[in-house]
C-alpha cells in the first residue's frame, strides 16, 4: 500500500449495498472512482450519500458487494495503512477541547509513527507544510476552541493533508460555512488536490458549487447511481429534475458562461 | 395490535398482583391454616397474634408504602422534567437517614415524639441542598441527579461513620436503613395510608398546574402558571411522603422511580391515569419484593432487608430502561465548552503541584493534634511517629495517585468531562469484587482481595462502556447508567452489610474508606502497584490524546480503537480496584484531580496526567491528615473528607458554563 500504484483506481465498487433494520439505504452500487481526480457526491437528504462516503472511509463495513482501494479488498487493509491512504472529515468534527491548531494536525502523523514511534523531522515538515498550505501559520499555537467555524474546517483539513494519502473524504465540508468561507475551503480543496496529485469525494448540498469545484458529479436518489458525469452534462434542466424531483432549469453564468441551476 | 398490547400488560400485571397475592397468601396460611391442625389451642391463639399483629400490618405497610413511593416518584417526575427523579436520587432518604441517625444518638428524646419531623427535615435539607445547587443550571436532569448522588453519598457516609464510631450499639440503625418491613402494629401502616391519602388529593388538586409544568418553564409561565409557588408545593407534597416513609420503614430504592416508569411503558398517557397508575404499580412492587424476601428467607430468618431487594430488582431495570426513555430536550452538559487555558509553561506548573504535594506530605507527617492541641513534631519523636504516620501517608498519596489517574484515563476514553471511577460505579464495582472473595475464600489473602477487586471493577466498567457504545447513548445517559450501577453496587453491599457478620462490618469499614491500619506492609504494596501501574501512562499519551475526538476521528487516522478502548479501560479498572481497596470507593478525587489539572492549564495528556497524580495524591494526603486529626482522638472516614474537599468543586463545575435561568 505504500507505494501505490497509479494504474490502479482509488476506488472500485461493486454492487455494494447496505440495510438498516432491513430498509435499504444503499442496493447494487457499482462505481469507478479515479486517482487524482475530485468528485462531488450530490442528492436530496436520505438518498444515501453520507452512507456512501462512510463506507469509503471504512467507519462502517458494507452490507454486501466488495470496496477495493488502490486494487485492495478494504477488509484487508491494516488500520494505519488504511489511514495512510485515504483522509476523511465526517460531518460533524468533534470539539477539540484544549488542543492548539498545531497538536490536532500533528495528530494526522498518527498512521505514520504510531502509538510508540518517534514524532520526527520528517512529521513536524508534513505538519508545518500542512499549516502553510492551509494558511494557519498565524493561528498554529492558538487553540482550536477559540477559531471561527471556517477556520476550523480548514485546520481539519490540514490534519488530513498532514496525513500524507492518496485520497481525501469529505461529508459536507461547508454545511456550516458562510458563502464566503465555503468558497475558500473548497477552492483550497481544488488547489491542493491539484497540486499533490490526489483524489477528492466531496459530499455537497449546493449543486452550483458542486458544479464549479468538481470534475465529475455522482447523483444519488434513493440509495442509487442515478446520474454521472462532468458538471457541464449534469447541469441541464432534466437531469436536475430527475436528481431533485423539482422543475428546474439552468441559466448561464453572467461571467464564466457555465450554466447554473435554479428551481422554476 | 394496540389492544392485544393492551391486554397483554393488563395480564402482566394481574400476572404479577396475583404472584404477590399467593405469596402474602402463602404466609397467612402459615399462621391461620392453625384449626385444622391437631394443636394446642394456645398455639392456634399465638399463631392468630402473630397473623393479626404481624403479617397482615406487613402486607398492608408494604402496600401503602409502595404507593406513597410511586406516587412521590411521580411527583418528582413530574415537576422536574426529570425521568430519573425519585426519592432516593434526590438523596431524600439518605438526607432522612443521617438526621435519623443523628437524633437517635444525640437526642434520643425528640425521637419518641417527632420522629416523621426529624426525618422530614433530614429529606428537606437534601433536597434544598441540591436544588441550590443546581439552580442556576436550570434543574437540569443530570445536574440534579448527580448532585443527588453526591449528596446521598455524603450523608450515607456520614451515617456510616457515626454508626462505626458508636459501636455496635448502631448496627440495628443500619438494618434498618436498608429498609426493613417486619412490623409489630398497624401503627406505620395507619400513619403512611392518611400521609398518602393526603398526598393523592393534594395531587388531583394541582393536576392542571402539573400538567402545564411538564411544558418548558416560558410556556408554563406563559400559560399563567405560579412557576415556583407551584413546584415547590409540588416538591414538598412528594418529600413529606418519601420522608415519612423513610421514618417508618427505612430507606427503600427505586420503588419512586420504577412506578411511575412503569406505569408510562404500561400506556398510562394522562395526567389522571398516571395519578392512578403508578401508586398502583408501587404498591404492587413493594408488595412482591417483599414477599419474595420472605420467601427467599425461609424459616432461619431475614437476611437481606427489602429495600435492598428493591435496589437489586429496580438497577437492572434503570439500566434497562435508559436507553428507551424520552428525555426532555436539555441543553447538553458539555455542548459549549467554556475554552481551557493552556499554561505556557506548563513543566513550571508541574514542579508547583510536585511542591505542594511535598509540603502535605510535610504536613502530614509532622503536624497532629494530641490531647494538648495542636503539635509539631521534630527529632526523636518524629522518628517514631513515622513509624505510624509514613504508611498511612504512603497509602493515601499512592491511592490518591491511582484514582487520579483512573480519572484522567476515563474522562479521555469517554470523551465524558464527568467521568470517573466514582460516578461511573467503578469503585463500588470493585467493592462487589472484595465482598465476593470476603464470603467465598476463607480468609482471603491481599493477593485474592485485590484480584477480586479488581475483576469487580473492570467488569462494571466493561458493562457500562458496553452501554454507551450503543447507538444514542450520549454522555448524559453514560453518567445515569453509571450512577444506576453505582446504586445497583451499593445495594449489593447494603444486602450483604445488613447481615451483620463479621464480613460486614469489614465492608462497612472498607465503604467509608481508613487507613487507619495501614502498615508498611501495605504501604510497600501500594506504592509499589501505583508505581507499577502509572509507568504505563505514558505508553498510551498518543492514544489519550487522539480518543477524545471520538471514534470516527480515531478510526479515520488509523487507531485501532477497540483494542485501545479495552486496554485502557483494564488499565483503569486495575488503578481503581487498588487504589478503592485501601481507601474505599467514595472519594471524588478520580473526578476532580484531572479537571484541576487542566483548569490549571495542562492540556496534553502526559503533562496532564502527571498534574493529576500529583494534585490527587496530595488531596488525598491532606483528606487523611483531616480525618486523623479533625475530631481527634478519633478518627472518621478518610472518603468522608476527600467527598467534603470535592464536594464544592463540583458544585462550582455543574453551576459554571450553561448557566440557565430558570
Amino acid at each position: 500500500m505504500t507505494s501505490p500504484d497509479q494504474t490502479q483506481p482509488l476506488y472500485d465498487l461493486a454492487g455494494v449495498s447496505f440495510s438498516v433494520a432491513g430498509r435499504a439505504i444503499l442496493s447494487g452500487l457499482s462505481l469507478r472512482l479515479e486517482q487524482g481526480r475530485i468528485y462531488g457526491l450530490v442528492g436530496p437528504n436520505g438518498s444515501g450519500k453520507s452512507t456512501l462516503i462512510r463506507l469509503l472511509a471504512r467507519q462502517q463495513p458494507p452490507g454486501g458487494g466488495s470496496i477495493r482501494c488502490l486494487g485492495t479488498d478494504l477488509a484487508r487493509i491494516g488500520d494505519r495503512d488504511f489511514a495512510r491512504t485515504v483522509a476523511y472529515m465526517p460531518q460533524f468534527t468533534p470539539p477539540a477541547e484544549g488542543m492548539t491548531v498545531r497538536e490536532l494536525v500533528a495528530l494526522g502523523r498518527f498512521p505514520w509513527h504510531g502509538a510508540l514511534g518517534r514524532f520526527g523531522a520528517e512529521d513536524a515538515a508534513k505538519v508545518a507544510e500542512a499549516i502553510a498550505e492551509t494558511h494557519l501559520d498565524a493561528f498554529a499555537d492558538r487553540l482550536v476552541d477559540s477559531l471561527s467555524g471556517g477556520e476550523r474546517q480548514r485546520v481539519w483539513l490540514a490534519m488530513m493533508l498532514a496525513q500524507d494519502t492518496r485520497g481525501l473524504l469529505l461529508d459536507e465540508p461547508t454545511s456550516a460555512l458562510d458563502i464566503a468561507s465555503q468558497v475558500e475551503l473548497l477552492g483550497l480543496v481544488r488547489r491542493l488536490s491539484r497540486a499533490r496529485g490526489i483524489g477528492a469525494v466531496i459530499v455537497l448540498h449546493d449543486i452550483n458549487m458542486a458544479a464549479s469545484v468538481c470534475d465529475e458529479i455522482l447523483a444519488m436518489r434513493n440509495g442509487a447511481l442515478i446520474a454521472q458525469g462532468t458538471p457541464d452534462a449534469i447541469m441541464t434542466g432534466e437531469t436536475l429534475g430527475a436528481i431533485y424531483r423539482l422543475a428546474m432549469t439552468t441559466v448561464p453564468h453572467p461571467v464564466t458562461g457555465k450554466p447554473i441551476g435554479c428551481v422554476l | 395490535m394496540a389492544e392485544r398490547v393492551g391486554l397483554n400488560r393488563i395480564l402482566l400485571w394481574s400476572g404479577l398482583a396475583l404472584a404477590a397475592a399467593a405469596l402474602s397468601a402463602w404466609q397467612v396460611a402459615g399462621h391461620a391454616a392453625a384449626p385444622s391442625m391437631p394443636l394446642p389451642p394456645d398455639a392456634a391463639w399465638l399463631d392468630g397474634v402473630i397473623l393479626y399483629h404481624s403479617v397482615l400490618p406487613r402486607i398492608a405497610v408494604a402496600l401503602v408504602a409502595g404507593a406513597a413511593l410511586g406516587l412521590s416518584g411521580l411527583l418528582l417526575q413530574r415537576v422536574l422534567r426529570n425521568p430519573l427523579a425519585e426519592p432516593s436520587t434526590l438523596g431524600v432518604s439518605a438526607g432522612a437517614q443521617l438526621a435519623l441517625t443523628l437524633g437517635m444518638l444525640y437526642a434520643p428524646a425528640l425521637m419518641d415524639g417527632a420522629r416523621e419531623g426529624v426525618a422530614l427535615a433530614g429529606g428537606l435539607a437534601a433536597v434544598g441542598l441540591i436544588l441550590a445547587m443546581t439552580w442556576r443550571r436550570g434543574l437540569e436532569p443530570v445536574a440534579v441527579v448527580l448532585a443527588g448522588m453526591m449528596v446521598a453519598l455524603t450523608a450515607t457516609m456520614g451515617s456510616a461513620a457515626l454508626i462505626l464510631a458508636n459501636g455496635e450499639y448502631l448496627f440495628s440503625i443500619f438494618i434498618w436503613g436498608g429498609g426493613a418491613l417486619a412490623q409489630q402494629s398497624w401503627g406505620p401502616t395507619l400513619t403512611i395510608a392518611v400521609r398518602l391519602a393526603i398526598g393523592v388529593g393534594a395531587a388531583f388538586l394541582l393536576m392542571r398546574p402539573l400538567a402545564i409544568l411538564g411544558l418548558d418553564d416560558a410556556s408554563a409561565r406563559s400559560l399563567g402558571v405560579a412557576l415556583n409557588a407551584t413546584r415547590f408545593g409540588v416538591i414538598g407534597v412528594a418529600v413529606w411522603l418519601a420522608a415519612s416513609v423513610t421514618a417508618e420503614v427505612g430507606v427503600i430504592g427505586f420503588v419512586g422511580l420504577a412506578a411511575p416508569a412503569l406505569a408510562h411503558l404500561s400506556g398510562a398517557r394522562t395526567q389522571g391515569q398516571r395519578l392512578v397508575a403508578a401508586p398502583l404499580i408501587g404498591a404492587l412492587l413493594l408488595w412482591l419484593t417483599d414477599g419474595l424476601v420472605q420467601l427467599l428467607a425461609g424459616v432461619d430468618g431475614e437476611r437481606v432487608p427489602t429495600g435492598a431487594a428493591t435496589a437489586l430488582l429496580g438497577g437492572p431495570l434503570l439500566l434497562w430502561l435508559l436507553p428507551r426513555l424520552r428525555m426532555f430536550e436539555w441543553p447538553s452538559l458539555n455542548s459549549r465548552p467554556a475554552p481551557s487555558r493552556r499554561s505556557p509553561h506548563p513543566h513550571r506548573l508541574i514542579a508547583l503541584f510536585a511542591v505542594l504535594g511535598a509540603v502535605a506530605v510535610g504536613l502530614a507527617l509532622t503536624v497532629g493534634t494530641g490531647p494538648g492541641g495542636w503539635t509539631l513534631s521534630t527529632g526523636p519523636l518524629l522518628d517514631t511517629l513515622l513509624g505510624w504516620r509514613g504508611p498511612r501517608v504512603a497509602v493515601a498519596a499512592a491511592a490518591g495517585a491511582m484514582l487520579a489517574a483512573a480519572g484522567m484515563l476515563l474522562q479521555r476514553v469517554t470523551a465524558n468531562p464527568l467521568a470517573s471511577p466514582e460516578i461511573l460505579g467503578v469503585g463500588t464495582g470493585a467493592g462487589v469484587g472484595l465482598t465476593a472473595a470476603l464470603f467465598l475464600v476463607a480468609a482471603p489473602g491481599f493477593g485474592v482481595q485485590l484480584a477480586a477487586s479488581a475483576a469487580g471493577a473492570v467488569l462494571t466498567l466493561a458493562a457500562m462502556l458496553a452501554l454507551s457504545l450503543r447507538a444514542g447513548f450520549g454522555p448524559e445517559r453514560l453518567l445515569l447508567a453509571g450512577i444506576a450501577m453505582s446504586a445497583l453496587c451499593s445495594a449489593v453491599l447494603t444486602a450483604v452489610i445488613a447481615t451483620g457478620t463479621p464480613q460486614a462490618f469489614a465492608l462497612l469499614r472498607w465503604l467509608s474508606g481508613s487507613t487507619n491500619e495501614a502498615g508498611p506492609g501495605d504501604a510497600w504494596f501500594c506504592a509499589g502497584v501505583a508505581l507499577l501501574l502509572l509507568a504505563t501512562l505514558p505508553l498510551a499519551a498518543k492514544w489519550l490524546e487522539i480518543l477524545p475526538l471520538g471514534d470516527v476521528t480515531a478510526r479515520s487516522v488509523g487507531l485501532p480503537v477497540r483494542r485501545c478502548r479495552a486496554l485502557l479501560v483494564l488499565l483503569a479498572g486495575l488503578l481503581t480496584a487498588a487504589a478503592a481497596l485501601f481507601v474505599g470507593p467514595l472519594s471524588f478525587i478520580g473526578l476532580i484531580a484531572p479537571h484541576l489539572a487542566r483548569l490549571a492549564g495542562l492540556g496534553r495528556p502526559l503533562q496532564q496526567g502527571i498534574g493529576a497524580v500529583l494534585i490527587g495524591a496530595g488531596l488525598m494526603v491532606v483528606s487523611d491528615w483531616l480525618a486523623r486529626t479533625v475530631a481527634f482522638p478519633y478518627q472518621l472516614p478518610l472518603g468522608l473528607f476527600a467527598a467534603l474537599l470535592a464536594g464544592p468543586y463540583l458544585v462550582w463545575l455543574l453551576g459554571r458554563s450553561n448557566a440557565r435561568t430558570p
